[in-house]
């Protein structure tokens, strides 16, 4: 990735690792907030002492991890509410295509999104989906495509997904 | 630097206002490593002995708060399979959360059974959950989740299995 130097006249070493961690929050990689840690580690350390190295690598690294969290999961938010306000206005059995667009196309997908179900429980209206996943890369090499499936649910605010945490049990390495 | 640093701090707290648990864990294992960091840099002059005696810290402490938050939020589910297993189809009953450490919101909110899964041997019912009220106040917007319970023996437990892997996303 091209950086732009030009807008950072006086680039520090704290900017540096901004910067690094921009670039990994963009890549989705999960190793930037290490990465960026690492980096303001010995930026700090070699000028403040070994201590204050640790200390404000641990935070650094603490703090970019938990951001890129953070925007990965209001982009996950949108999209969701996107694909289940399209499967509310659908009839059982259609199909329409689906896509998400990122900032810089990080993380877009693209695939088909059918309603197989409608269900009215006691609580709210509720329906179930079926959506693929069409990967540029397998689609080339000829793999079908990989479908999942999904509950929406609607609130006062319009439909929203409804799939429910997994049993604590199964988190395993998802934590 | 200082600045830099409370301004990421800052963004993540203004990011994370929807799932607060990673901030949690993060803050509270960059906590322990920063102090136990300056601890042991100021016993030892090796720099290497104070980052190993800090990142470890902070590695233990994370999963000591993941292994509380699976506790806790295994406590929640299953004060909602309780009320929500015995349910018919189309009954509904008010459930809430009471937990045994403040480590998540108490919620309150209604379930009813939209669907019986299976029957027999495996005892599997689909549910719809609704969340009226978190931390004791009411939601402008009540939230709606499907899931499923399945009992084993006498007691029902949450079985909604994890999201497959390709679907993990920003969980992980």
């Amino acid at each position: 990735m091209k950086v732009r130097r030009d807008r950072f006249p006086t680039p520090g070493t704290a900017a540096l690792s901004m910067l690094l961690a921009c670039a990994g929050a963009l890549c989705g990689c999960r190793s930037i907030g290490g990465l960026s840690g690492a980096a303001a580690g010995v930026a700090s350390g070699s000028a403040i002492g070994p201590a204050a190295g640790v200390a404000i690598g641990i935070a650094v690294e603490s703090g970019v991890d938990a951001s890129v969290k953070a925007v990965r999961r209001r982009w996950s938010a949108e999209d969701q509410t996107r694909m289940a306000m399209m499967v509310g206005d659908m009839a059982i059995g259609e199909s329409r295509p689906w896509q998400t667009r990122h900032f810089m196309t990080l993380g877009d997908e693209q695939g088909h999104v059918t309603l197989v179900r409608v269900f009215e429980s006691s609580l709210a209206p509720c329906r179930e989906a079926i959506f693929s996943v069409a990967d540029p890369k397998a689609t080339q090499a000829g793999t079908p495509e990989q479908h999942f499936v999904t509950t929406m649910c609607k609130s006062a605010d319009g439909w929203r997904w409804a799939a429910a945490e997994p049993a604590v049990g199964r988190w395993g390495a998802l934590q | 630097m200082t600045r830099w640093l409370g301004g990421c701090l800052l963004m993540a707290c203004g990011l994370t206002l929807g799932g607060c648990s990673s901030l949690i864990s993060e803050t509270a294992s960059a906590t322990a490593g920063i102090a136990s960091g300056s601890l042991a840099g100021a016993v030892t002059n090796n720099a290497g002995v104070a980052a190993g005696i800090g990142i470890g810290v902070q590695a233990g402490i994370r999963s000591g708060v993941q292994f509380a938050q699976r506790k806790i939020h295994g406590e929640a589910q299953q004060q909602i399979a309780d009320v929500a297993g015995p349910l018919e189809v189309g009954q509904v009953k008010n459930w809430n959360t009471v937990l045994s450490v403040p480590l998540e919101y108490s919620e309150a909110g209604k379930v009813t059974a939209s669907r019986v899964i299976s029957t027999g041997e495996l005892d599997c019912k689909e549910i719809v959950v609704s969340v009226e009220r978190r931390g004791g106040e009411t939601l402008p917007v009540s939230e709606f989740y499907v899931a499923s319970v399945c009992r084993s023996g006498s007691q029902w437990a949450w079985a909604s299995a994890e999201p497959a892997t390709p679907r993990w996303g920003a969980m992980q």
